[in-house]
C-alpha cells in the first residue's frame, strides 16, 4: 500500500473502511488505514477523514491532530461540501478534547450553519450535540438540554446511530442534575443503538459514575472495570486514564480510599497532555481521595491543579462544582 | 426553630414573680412546648386575655415558637408585630434573642429575606456576645436554610455543620435532630441520597417533635420520588397530610398536598396533579416559601403535559419570588428543570 493504491484498490479500500466505520470497529479501521502514505490520504480525503475519525473516537489526540493538519490544505479549498463538514466536525471534537471550548463552540456554530444550509441533518445534529457537550462541561445544563433536544428532533427525521451517543450524553446531563431515574433510562436507551466499542466503553464508564453517586459503589466498580478492559483493548491512554479514575471513585465511595490512590496515580501517568478535561477530572478525584484520607496538603495541591485546568478551559463552574464535592467529603466523609 | 427542647425558662422570668397564675401558665406552656403539644399550647394562650402574651413576653415568645413550628405564618406574623416593641425593654436577654431569631423566621416565610437576614445578624451578634450557643445554633441553622433556598449548597453545608457544632456543645438532642433533618434535605436537593439517608436516620434517633417528624416524612417522600419509588413516596406523603391535619398545621398540609400532586403528575394524572397543587396553594396561606415551591411544581406539571404557555406563566410568577429572594441560582435550576421536562416530553 505504501507505494500508492490503484483506483480499483482505492474503491475497495473505501468500501472496507466504510463497512468498519459503520460497524464501529474503529481499531480495525485504524489498522486498515494507518499503513497508507500521507499522499494517499490527501489524494482521497475520505480515507484521511475516516482515519481522523478513528483517532478522535479512540481518543488518540496527537494522531488525530496530525491528520487534521495533513488534511487542512485540501479542506481549505472546499466550500460547504460533505467532506468539509465531516472534517469540521472532527476538528471540533478535537478542540473539545483539548479544552479549547470557546474555539470549539465557535466552530460548532459554523458547522450548525453549514449543516442547516445544506440540509445535512447529520452535520446539523452533530453540531447541536457538540454545543450541548460544551455547555455540559461548563455546567450550563439549561443550554445543553436545549441543544440535545434540538439535536434529537433533527435526528428523528431519520434513524441515525448518532442518536445513541446523544442519549448517552443526555444520561450524563440528567445524572449531573440529580435526576437519576431519567439518567438510567437514557443510558439504557443509548444501549439500544449499535454503538462502537469506544462508545460502549464510555457508556459503561458514565453508568459507573451514576451508580457511584446513587450509592451503589459495587455496581459502579464492576462497570468501571468492564470499561477499563474495553479501553485496554482499544489501547487508548486517555480512555484508560478515565476508566482508572472512575474505578478509583467507586473504590473510595465503597470506603477503600487507600486502594483508590494508586489507581489515580496510574491514571495521571497515562493521561495525555492534550486531554486537559480528563487530566483535570483525575486531579479532582485525587483531591477528593486525599481529603478522604486526611492528606490536606496533597488534597490542596490536586485541587489547585484541577482548578487551573478548568480555568484554562474557561469552565469556572466546574471548579465551583469541585469545591462543593470536596466540601462534602471534608464535612461528611464517604457516603 | 426554637422549639421546646432545651431552653429553660429564663432566670429573669423565674425571679420576677407576677402572680401565681402567670407562673403556672408559663410552666404549663414550657411543658406543652417540650411535649410537642403545640395546638394545645396555642389554644391555651389564644383563650387567655389578649394582653397577657405582651405583658409576659416569654409567653408570647413560646406562642410564637409554636406558631412557627405549625407553619401558622399568618398568626406568627401578627404576633411578632405585637411583641416587637415590648422586646426592646430587654436588650440581649435570652427572650430577646429567641424572639429575634423567631422573628427572622417569620420574615423569611413572608418572603422578606433581606429583613430576615438583618435580624439573624443581630441575633448572631447578641448570642455571640452572651455566649449563648443554643440560640447561636438556631441562628446559624436559619442562615443555612436561607442558603438552601438560594441553592447555594456549599454555604448551606458549612453552616449546617457549624450549627451542629454549636448545638452539640449544649447536648440538646432536639436541636441536633432538627439540624440533621435539614442536612438530610440539603443532601437530597444535591442528589447525594446516601448522605441524605444517613442524616435522616441520625435525626430519627433524636428527640424530634411530632411536627418535625412530619417534616422528616416530607424529606422521605421527596427522596422516594427522586429515585422513582412512587408507591412508597405516596405512603409518606399521605402520612404528612394526616399528621398536618392532626396537629393543625396548614403549612405542613400544603407541603404534603404538593408532594401528592407531584406524584400524581409522575403517574400521568394531570388533572389530579393540578387539583392537588391548587389545594396546596389554598392552604399555604402567607407562607411565601411554600407558595414558591408549589408554583414551581405547577410549572413543571404544565411542562410535563405540554402546556407550554401555562408553564411559562408559572415560571414567570416564580421569577418574581426569585428576585425577592435574591436567588438567581434557584431561577437557573428552575429553567434547567423545565428544559429537562421538555427533553423528556420530546421522547
Amino acid at each position: 500500500m505504501a507505494n500508492g493504491a490503484l483506483a480499483g484498490d482505492r474503491t475497495e479500500l473505501l468500501l472496507n473502511a466504510w463497512a468498519l466505520e459503520r460497524s464501529g470497529e474503529l481499531l480495525r479501521l485504524r489498522s486498515l488505514l494507518e499503513p497508507l502514505a500521507d499522499r494517499e490520504l490527501v489524494d482521497e480525503p475520505e480515507l484521511g477523514l475516516l482515519l481522523m475519525k478513528g483517532y478522535v473516537l479512540t481518543q488518540m489526540g496527537a494522531e488525530a491532530r496530525r491528520m487534521e493538519a495533513l488534511l487542512a490544505p485540501v479542506m481549505a479549498l472546499r466550500g460547504n461540501d460533505l467532506q468539509h463538514r465531516k472534517y469540521l466536525n472532527w476538528q471540533c471534537f478535537l478542540l473539545v478534547r483539548e479544552g479549547a471550548l470557546s474555539e470549539a463552540e465557535h466552530r460548532f456554530r459554523e458547522l450548525e450553519w453549514m449543516g442547516s444550509g445544506s440540509g445535512d441533518d447529520i452535520a446539523l445534529a452533530s453540531a447541536l450535540h457538540g454545543i450541548g457537550v460544551i455547555a455540559d462541561i461548563r455546567c450550563d445544563y439549561e443550554t445543553s438540554l436545549r441543544m440535545y433536544e434540538r439535536a434529537l428532533s433533527v435526528l428523528r427525521r431519520g434513524k441515525s446511530r448518532n442518536a445513541g451517543v446523544l442519549y448517552h450524553h443526555l444520561g450524563m446531563t440528567f445524572r449531573q442534575l440529580g435526576l437519576y431515574p431519567q439518567a438510567f433510562r437514557h443510558f439504557e436507551k443509548a444501549l439500544t443503538y449499535e454503538l462502537a466499542e469506544a462508545d460502549l466503553a464510555l457508556v459503561d464508564l458514565e453508568r459507573a459514575v451514576l451508580h457511584a453517586v446513587a450509592g451503589q459503589p459495587g455496581v459502579a466498580a464492576f462497570l468501571a472495570e468492564r470499561a477499563l478492559e474495553r479501553q485496554r483493548t482499544l489501547g487508548t491512554p486517555a480512555g484508560i486514564a478515565d476508566a482508572l479514575r472512575v474505578l478509583a471513585m467507586a473504590r473510595a465511595d465503597a470506603g477503600h480510599a487507600a486502594e483508590a490512590l494508586p489507581l489515580l496515580e496510574q491514571a495521571l501517568e497515562r493521561v495525555p497532555r492534550e486531554e486537559p478535561l480528563i487530566e483535570a477530572e483525575v486531579h479532582e478525584e485525587l483531591a477528593r481521595v486525599h481529603t478522604y484520607l486526611g492528606n490536606t496538603l496533597e488534597a490542596l495541591n490536586a485541587e489547585a491543579a484541577a482548578a487551573a485546568l478548568y480555568t484554562r478551559m474557561e469552565a469556572p463552574r466546574r471548579a465551583e462544582r469541585m469545591r462543593l464535592r470536596l466540601a462534602v467529603v471534608e464535612l461528611d466523609g464517604a457516603p | 426553630v426554637d422549639p421546646p427542647g432545651a431552653p429553660p425558662p429564663s432566670p429573669r422570668t423565674r425571679s420576677v414573680p407576677r402572680g401565681h397564675d402567670r407562673t403556672e401558665l408559663l410552666l404549663r406552656t414550657w411543658t406543652l412546648l417540650r411535649a410537642g403539644e403545640l395546638a394545645e399550647l396555642c389554644t391555651l394562650l389564644e383563650n387567655a386575655p389578649a394582653e397577657l402574651v405582651v405583658e409576659e413576653p416569654e409567653l408570647g415568645v413560646n406562642l410564637l415558637s409554636a406558631y412557627n413550628l405549625l407553619y401558622r405564618t399568618d398568626q406568627a406574623r401578627a404576633l411578632a408585630e405585637r411583641l416587637g416593641p415590648v422586646m426592646a425593654r430587654w436588650p440581649n436577654d435570652r427572650i430577646h434573642r429567641r424572639f429575634v431569631t423567631l422573628q427572622a423566621l417569620v420574615l423569611y416565610r413572608g418572603g422578606e429575606i433581606g429583613a430576615s437576614e438583618d435580624r439573624l445578624r443581630e441575633a448572631e451578634w447578641m448570642s455571640t456576645a452572651a455566649g449563648d450557643d443554643y440560640v447561636l445554633a438556631w441562628v446559624t441553622e436559619r442562615m443555612a436554610v436561607h442558603a438552601i433556598v438560594r441553592c447555594e449548597y456549599e454555604d448551606a453545608l458549612r453552616l449546617h455543620h457549624r450549627a451542629l457544632a454549636f448545638s452539640q456543645r449544649g447536648s440538646d438532642s432536639h436541636q441536633s435532630g432538627a439540624i440533621q433533618q435539614n442536612l438530610a434535605e440539603t443532601y437530597r436537593e444535591m442528589g447525594l441520597f446516601s448522605h441524605a439517608r444517613r442524616y435522616l436516620e441520625r435525626a430519627a434517633r433524636e428527640q424530634l417533635l411530632r411536627a418535625e417528624r412530619g417534616t422528616q416524612d416530607v424529606t422521605r417522600a421527596c427522596l422516594h420520588v427522586d429515585v422513582g419509588e412512587l408507591e412508597v413516596a405516596a405512603v409518606f406523603a399521605q402520612r404528612v397530610v394526616e399528621v398536618a391535619r392532626e396537629i393543625g398545621s396548614s403549612g405542613l398540609e400544603a407541603v404534603g398536598l404538593r408532594i401528592q400532586g407531584t406524584i400524581a403528575a409522575h403517574h400521568g394524572r394531570e388533572e389530579a396533579a393540578l387539583e392537588l397543587l391548587g389545594r396546596a396553594l389554598a392552604v399555604a396561606g402567607q407562607d411565601e416559601i411554600i407558595r414558591l415551591t408549589i408554583i414551581e411544581d405547577r410549572a413543571l406539571v404544565h411542562a410535563r403535559f405540554g402546556r407550554t404557555v401555562d408553564a411559562l406563566e408559572a415560571e414567570a410568577l416564580a421569577a418574581t419570588f426569585y428576585a425577592r429572594l435574591g436567588a438567581p441560582r434557584r431561577a437557573e435550576r428552575m429553567r434547567v428543570r423545565l428544559a429537562a421536562q421538555a427533553v423528556e416530553r420530546g421522547e
